[in-house]
């Protein structure tokens, strides 16, 4: 059950990973499409901003490309192994389906989170708000640690690494794909 | 039970060799000094992959259907099996 939760890449990579892992990029996309979310970094949800409905499919895309491209590079040059870009594409989009159970949780922060002043207000007059985000705070927190471990173990199977070698190069890479991808999308939006 | 091949002396951990042979049909015995082949000298379980690798023509593609499981995760089983060889046949 554990290998199956955190490391299904043991079973699954190539192109039916790709295929699986598209088809729940979609669904989350069109979530965030729907509650006006935005997969605006490598891990990250934001929202509710209204944009052109393409913002919500391209997002996603552009994270996962700028995450996946790295760690490729990172696989050729560190890797004993032979290493197929297929499979590091594959588990890379597999290993963000979480995300979307993160967009879920997201659907229930109050609208006004944008909105600081507004926000304040109605800390004040609903102090029962605070709670709640806090427990939806804590309650996205595993999903993270969930999505990072997949993330990590995607690299690590799809690029044969273990070990301190893995271990910076995955962390090289989220954080430049976290820089890149902002970038491109502030541009695209 | 399955009688597992030792390869490595147990009291100074350097390569063993194989003294003796025999016939199990007329009990011809041969003596001499005779190394192990590297294969021989792998675990079980690796020379048990390398016998299904062979008799899957190569493919990892096949071994990865055969075993159920993802095509990089085969692959770095035979790195791991390839290091250990390397190891075998270079101790030093």
């Amino acid at each position: 059950m554990k290998t199956y939760l955190f490391n299904p890449f043991k079973f699954i990579a190539g192109y039916k990973a790709l295929i699986v892992g598209i088809f729940a990029m979609l669904i989350t996309s069109t979530v965030c499409m729907f509650e006006k979310m935005h997969l605006d970094g490598v891990i990250d949800v934001h929202g509710p901003k209204e944009t052109a409905t393409y913002i919500y499919y391209i997002e996603p895309l552009v994270d996962w490309l700028c995450f996946v491209i790295p760690l490729y590079i990172f696989g050729r040059i560190l890797s004993v192994s032979s290493i197929r870009f297929i499979d590091v594409a594959g588990t890379g989009v597999l290993a963000r389906y979480p995300i979307l159970f993160i967009v879920l949780i997201n659907m229930f922060f109050p609208r006004q989170l944008n909105d600081p002043k507004k926000l304040i207000d109605i800390i004040q007059t609903e102090p029962l708000l605070v709670i709640r985000i806090i427990v939806l705070e804590f309650l996205i927190i595993p999903f993270i640690v969930w999505t990072v471990a997949l993330m990590y173990n995607a690299y690590s199977i799809s690029a044969n690494l273990k070990g301190p070698k893995a271990t910076w190069s995955f962390v090289a890479a989220i954080i430049f794909a976290e820089v890149v991808s902002k970038v491109i999308i502030w541009a695209i939006v | 039970m399955l009688k597992k091949l030792p390869h490595l002396c147990p009291s100074c951990s350097s390569p063993l060799n194989v003294t003796a042979l025999s016939c199990g049909n007329c009990n011809t015995e041969v003596r001499g000094e005779f190394e192990l082949p590297p294969l021989a000298r792998l675990e079980p379980d690796d020379r048990i992959f390398i016998v299904d690798f062979v008799k899957s023509s190569g493919s990892l593609k096949l071994m990865a259907e055969k075993m159920k499981l993802s095509y990089p995760t085969v692959r770095n089983m035979l790195d791991d099996v390839i290091a250990r060889l390397n190891k075998v046949e270079n101790p030093n």
